[in-house]
């Protein structure tokens, strides 16, 4: 066989040069990542419905602007080469030694540490980059793909965290080992580019938005990749839109005080398009607060990460454990998301091999659902427990904070905006919601997709948006109730009435919680606050060589109690009215008194309410308010709810 | 459809010059020295034959490509002259110069062209009916000159090429007639090893036969296809261009010479770097302001710089100088250099501002605050690894014992580095264009600041009479895998310093750039 004449000169050069050559030359880029901090609510909204600007061009234009007139914070710009096919890393850190080990307060009071690990704080940017040889249409520059994980760690203070034995309780600090409070905030994406391009990335809320008041601050960060022998595409050749196949999902989370969140959302007619414009309103004229928002960009296939937290190391420790040491939780927001409905098949190959293909039902991204998790922690603060009240000096503080989580599967609608869930707060132990024992307020969280999905999916919802109200009914009311779905077998009771008096104020809303759950899948929201609270067993102590005889005692211990709303369901099929599948569970938390704080806490528990409602197989009718469970509180007197009836009203759209 | 590889020839008006009182070396000088344009055109006119039949050969006999090709290349040598080694071989600079750039055009167009063209293309050279000895070679064989070492790859185009005899080579080489007749038959020995491939009856003698039948010397002046007067038009065009761009070696260029001299302190091998320096800094705004001039747009290229946009560099062994430059910029300024970067052409010009801001010590001598934290250079060989550490080790981290007053264990205290790190591992392309390296950087600031524990609320850093102590340090590291040209610079990262806590309070925030360069190790 004749050798073929290759006539290029770069296949000459591969024919002599089989090792490393100028015609094996891979391309590079550089890629620069930016975090901008911008307080306020008004940009953070307009750019999670943002229809004209999907690409974030012009808000990455305008915040630049805004850093040069210092009405923006620059918080990280850093630049990395990338060799197409590689990974490159880059890290400009200040190493801070963090105490690990501590000696024992000791008579002196003083608590010091002995040993230490160090904690990298700054920023880093990991990227791996791929570089197609094809050029974009409409730009004539070539497709990068790049992953990518910047991560931001900042040092935000010492604190002085109260250790038992020690008076202060993190006020002076004298004596008290201070320990960092360090912010992180991650993304882990997988964007497209070409040479002058600016990918809007993420947004996240800053990690201190929950520590400080005033207005929250979002951090939106970018990517701006350059490919080197590239110039940028011009201006006017620029796309404005994101990438086939890759969208930003954001998930916005507005609060309203509990009341008026229930009015709005029994009254919403499920166009969520026009309740967000209305609550971003409220937003703008200050009778409703943005209180979380993160986005970030992901395509089909992938799972995308946003996550903005702050560390916090907190005491682990117990009266009958005296030695002592630090965990951490985390305070602050993430969302995660993936395209769901993956399916797959599988094939044989020529050699018999079985190999495993995933398919995905909506490849363009119009018939997409996603699956999303978002977390949110908050209102952290030391509540001071005495323990043991013959014992002052073992005063300690422990925390509570409030969380919230949403995992669901879903469609977003041809709008680009979907309410995707709501829930209540849970009142505060002491001092974070002031309002917390009378009202408490809900949040309401939104779903939008930047750039919108097509219109093919025109009036395609099949998904349900399940709505759980509890209503506090006084006796004279809850007990017809209870009766009248008692002889209804159970089966749910309409609704309409009852609303109606809710909406006129003849009572309120004790709790809700909502979320959109998909045709055989399941979804939960969860809004609790995480309280401790003293457990108090009887134990009794065995016969040992020193014991001739068992002692009966107590045992004390502080236990992680979730105290607040979860909601889960279950959506049985794609029935026209679905058949779900609902549980209710509902904590509520001991409120503290102000005159109580001195006081031991026995009694706490005795003040708790435990409300758990299971709903199997339930038909419900869309847009249709029922009435699914009425029960008595069995709260004790004292509690909130005691000699309370509740109902519960599902609603479903 | 293109006339075919053979015969070779070229303009009848191109007859090479070969006035005996005159070499390459006396006409480069004189242009050199006064920009003398007859000597030029005696250059052009004595290099244009082999110069275009090389590019013919290289653009698949398209000859219109290979006249834009002679013109690009003898532009080149009328702006970039000055910079020239000495005593350089003109006749094999300008066949390395005219394969890349004869690549790059070739790479340009082959980019345009659908997959599906390119496979015909390729299937229709497969049902050709066997072609002679020579068109099976003449395609390879400008890449198997390109392999051969810089001394026999030279002795074969003086003799072949450009048809001297061994006498007039040992003066141009600077050696005598039998180390000539020596190295010429080795070199056509590597030369038939390589091409062997391609054309298995090939003999030595045989590939001198047809070298000298088909190679521009014997077949220079058979029936000339190209356009007429084209080495005349090439040459006026060259030193017209030569005239409207900066001359090589002046300037910023020199600055950037003197500056990384300065800094890489007296080592004495590195002297002469600087030199090659200079000439690559002047290459690389040459080229910028070529490709302004001549309105090329870079959207085909892959990467940074093509092959051709760098000087042809003869490399006496496989190794290269690696440079690592940690430079601090403030924060407004870095802004603004960020700002204004779209990384199109390479960074060598973004070094040399920054090395020229730094001052000629590079501790910040100009206003805008720019100094040079640390620069790190060394010698590689090709397909090594090997770390250049300037730093030293400070006790960060030490372990306590618990009784009072605490006491740190022996042996037990951590070190951490402060000062500069570079890990590169180099790998040369076989065509010593480019350099394949493997880098990890890191700088540890020198600016260690201790912190006593329990923490002084107030934020005093003093200890009492009952403290620990730590160290807190800042690190800025980058791990990347890059391609340079030789003689080519690039950022390698750039980032913000995270502020030490209070002991920074009102100093300006500063960024960390980090460049590497690699340059070939100079022949001296």
């Amino acid at each position: 066989m004749k050798f073929p004449v290759i006539t290029t000169a770069p296949a000459l050069l591969l024919l002599f040069l089989p090792a490393f050559s100028s015609a094996q030359v891979i391309p590079h880029a550089h890629l620069r990542y930016l975090s901008i901090g911008k307080t306020g609510a008004a940009t953070a909204l307009a750019a999670a419905a943002s229809s004209k600007d999907p690409g974030g061009h012009a808000l990455f234009a305008r915040l630049m602007t805004e850093v040069a007139e210092g009405k923006a914070t620059l918080l990280a710009d850093q630049e990395i080469i990338v060799r197409s096919g590689q990974r490159s890393k880059v890290a400009a850190v200040r190493h801070f030694p963090v105490p690990v080990d501590f000696t024992g307060p000791g008579t002196a009071g003083v608590i010091l540490p002995t040993d230490f690990t160090t904690e990298g704080c700054g920023q880093t940017l990991e990227a791996e980059l791929t570089i197609s040889g094809a050029l974009i249409p409409g730009v004539d520059r070539q497709l990068q793909d790049i992953n990518l994980a910047p991560e931001r760690k900042e040092l935000l203070s010492l604190y002085p965290w109260p250790v038992p034995g020690l008076r202060g309780t993190g006020e002076s600090g004298g004596g008290l080992p201070r320990l960092p409070l360090i912010a992180v905030q991650k993304t882990a994406t997988q964007p497209l580019s070409w040479t002058g391009n600016t990918v809007l990335l993420s947004i996240s809320p800053s990690p201190t938005t929950g520590l400080t008041d005033g207005e929250p601050m979002f951090c939106y960060q970018f990517i701006r990749s350059g490919l080197n022998g590239e110039t940028p595409a011009p201006p006017d050749a620029r796309r404005t839109g994101t990438e086939p196949g890759e969208r930003r999902i954001h998930a916005v989370t507005l609060r309203l005080p509990r009341q008026e969140a229930a009015a709005v959302m029994l009254q919403t007619d499920g166009d969520d398009a026009a309740l967000y414009a209305r609550l971003s309103g409220m937003v703008t004229a200050g009778t409703a607060t943005l209180s979380g928002h993160s986005a970030v960009v992901c395509r089909d296939g992938q799972r995308s990460k946003v996550e903005s937290l702050v560390n916090f190391p907190v005491l682990d420790w117990s009266p009958q454990h005296p030695n002592f040491s630090y965990e951490t939780r985390n305070i602050g927001e993430a969302l995660e998301v993936e395209t769901g409905g993956m399916t797959a098949h599988t094939t044989r190959t020529e050699d018999g091999r079985t190999q495993v293909i995933p398919v995905f039902e909506n490849h363009n991204g119009v018939q997409s659902t996603w699956n999303i998790a978002l977390e949110r922690q908050s209102g952290l603060e030391m509540v001071p427990w005495h323990p043991a009240a013959s014992k002052p000096d073992e005063a300690g503080a422990l925390p509570e904070y409030l969380e919230q989580n949403l995992s669901a599967e879903f469609r977003i609608p041809p709008s680009g905006i979907l309410c995707a869930g709501t829930i209540s707060s849970s009142p505060a132990t002491q001092s974070s919601e002031p309002d917390a024992a009378s009202e408490g307020t809900t949040d309401i969280t939104f779903v939008t997709q930047t750039p919108p999905p097509g219109t093919a999916e025109e009036g395609a919802r099949p998904q349900v948006h399940l709505q759980a109200f509890m209503l506090s009914l006084p006796a004279a009311d809850g007990v017809p109730l209870a009766a009248a779905l008692k002889a209804a077998s159970g089966a749910p009771l309409p609704a309409e009435r009852w609303v109606q008096r809710l909406l006129r104020g003849e009572f309120p809303c004790a709790a809700q919680a909502s979320t959109v759950v998909f045709p055989g899948r399941r979804s939960k929201m969860l809004g609790v606050r995480k309280v401790r609270l003293q457990e108090t067993r009887p134990l009794t102590l065995p016969v040992t060589a020193n014991r001739p005889s068992p002692v009966t005692t107590q045992s004390v211990s502080w236990e992680q109690n979730d105290c607040g709303v979860i909601l889960t369901v279950e959506h049985g099929g794609a029935a026209a009215d679905p058949v779900t599948d609902i549980t209710w569970e509902w904590d509520t938390a001991p409120v503290l008194a102000p005159d109580e704080m001195d006081s031991p806490d026995a009694g706490l528990e005795a003040r708790r309410y435990r409300q758990k409602i299971e709903l199997r197989d339930l038909k419900l009718p869309r847009a249709q308010p029922v009435i699914a469970d009425v029960r008595a509180s069995n709260a004790r007197e004292g509690a909130p709810e005691h000699g309370r009836w509740h109902a519960l009203v599902l609603l479903a759209r | 459809m293109n006339p075919p590889l053979s015969p070779l020839s070229v303009p009848d008006d191109v007859t090479p010059d070969r006035s005996p009182d005159r070499d390459d070396e006396d006409l480069l000088r004189e242009y050199r020295a006064s920009r003398d344009e007859p000597a030029f055109r005696a250059l052009v006119q004595r290099h244009f034959p082999a110069v275009w039949s090389t590019a013919r050969r290289l653009v698949n006999g398209d000859a219109a490509l290979a006249e834009d090709v002679s013109q690009e290349v003898f532009t080149h040598l009328a702006t970039h002259a000055q910079s020239l080694p000495p005593r350089v071989v003109l006749g094999g600079w300008l066949h390395r110069h005219t394969c890349f750039t004869a690549a790059k055009a070739v790479r340009a167009a082959s980019r345009r062209r659908s997959r599906e063209q390119l496979a015909a293309a390729m299937n229709h050279s497969q049902q050709q009916p066997d072609p002679p000895p020579w068109p099976d070679i003449a395609p390879h064989l400008d890449a198997a000159l390109n392999a051969l070492p810089a001394a026999d790859r030279d002795a074969v185009i003086l003799r072949f090429f450009e048809n001297r005899g061994f006498s007039a080579i040992a003066r141009t080489l600077n050696t005598s007639e039998d180390a000539v007749r020596m190295r010429t038959s080795r070199a056509l020995e590597k030369l038939r090893r390589l091409l062997g491939k391609h054309s298995s009856a090939l003999t030595a003698a045989a590939l001198a036969a047809l070298l000298r039948e088909n190679s521009i010397a014997a077949s220079a002046l058979a029936a000339s296809t190209a356009p007429a007067g084209a080495a005349a038009r090439i040459a006026t065009t060259a030193l017209a261009r030569a005239a409207s761009l900066p001359a090589a070696g002046t300037g910023a260029a020199a600055e950037f010479a003197a500056l990384t001299a300065a800094l890489r302190g007296a080592r004495p091998a590195l002297i002469g770097g600087t030199a090659l320096l200079l000439a690559v800094t002047a290459v690389w705004k040459w080229n910028a302001a070529l490709n302004s001039a001549t309105g090329a747009s870079s959207a085909a290229l892959a990467v940074s710089a093509s092959p051709a946009a760098v000087p042809p560099k003869t490399l006496t062994s496989r190794e290269v100088d690696v440079t690592v430059h940690f430079i601090l910029v403030p924060e407004a300024a870095a802004l603004a250099i960020m700002n204004q970067r779209w990384n199109a052409d390479g960074d060598t010009d973004l070094l040399a501002k920054l090395l020229r801001e730094a001052g000629p010590a590079g501790g910040g001598a100009g206003s805008g605050g720019v100094r040079v934290a640390q620069v790190l250079t060394g010698t590689w060989k090709s397909e090594t690894t090997a770390t250049l550490r300037q730093a030293r080790d400070v006790p960060a981290l030490p372990k306590y014992g618990r009784k009072k007053p605490p006491v740190p264990r022996k042996g037990e205290t951590a070190f951490m580095p402060v000062g500069s790190t570079a890990m590169v591992e180099v790998m040369l392309s076989d065509d010593g264009q480019w350099c394949d390296l493997n880098l990890k950087t890191s700088h540890h600031f020198a600016e260690p600041v201790p912190h006593f524990w329990p923490d002084d609320p107030g934020g005093s850093r003093e200890p009492g009479p009952s403290t620990v102590e730590t160290t807190e340090f800042r690190e800025s590291s980058a791990s990347a895998q890059l391609l340079l040209p030789l003689g080519g610079s690039t950022l390698v990262q750039c980032s913000q310093l995270p502020a030490l806590s209070d002991a920074e309070a009102g100093r300006p925030a500063l960024r960390l750039f980090t460049f590497v360069t690699a340059q070939p190790v100079s022949p001296s």
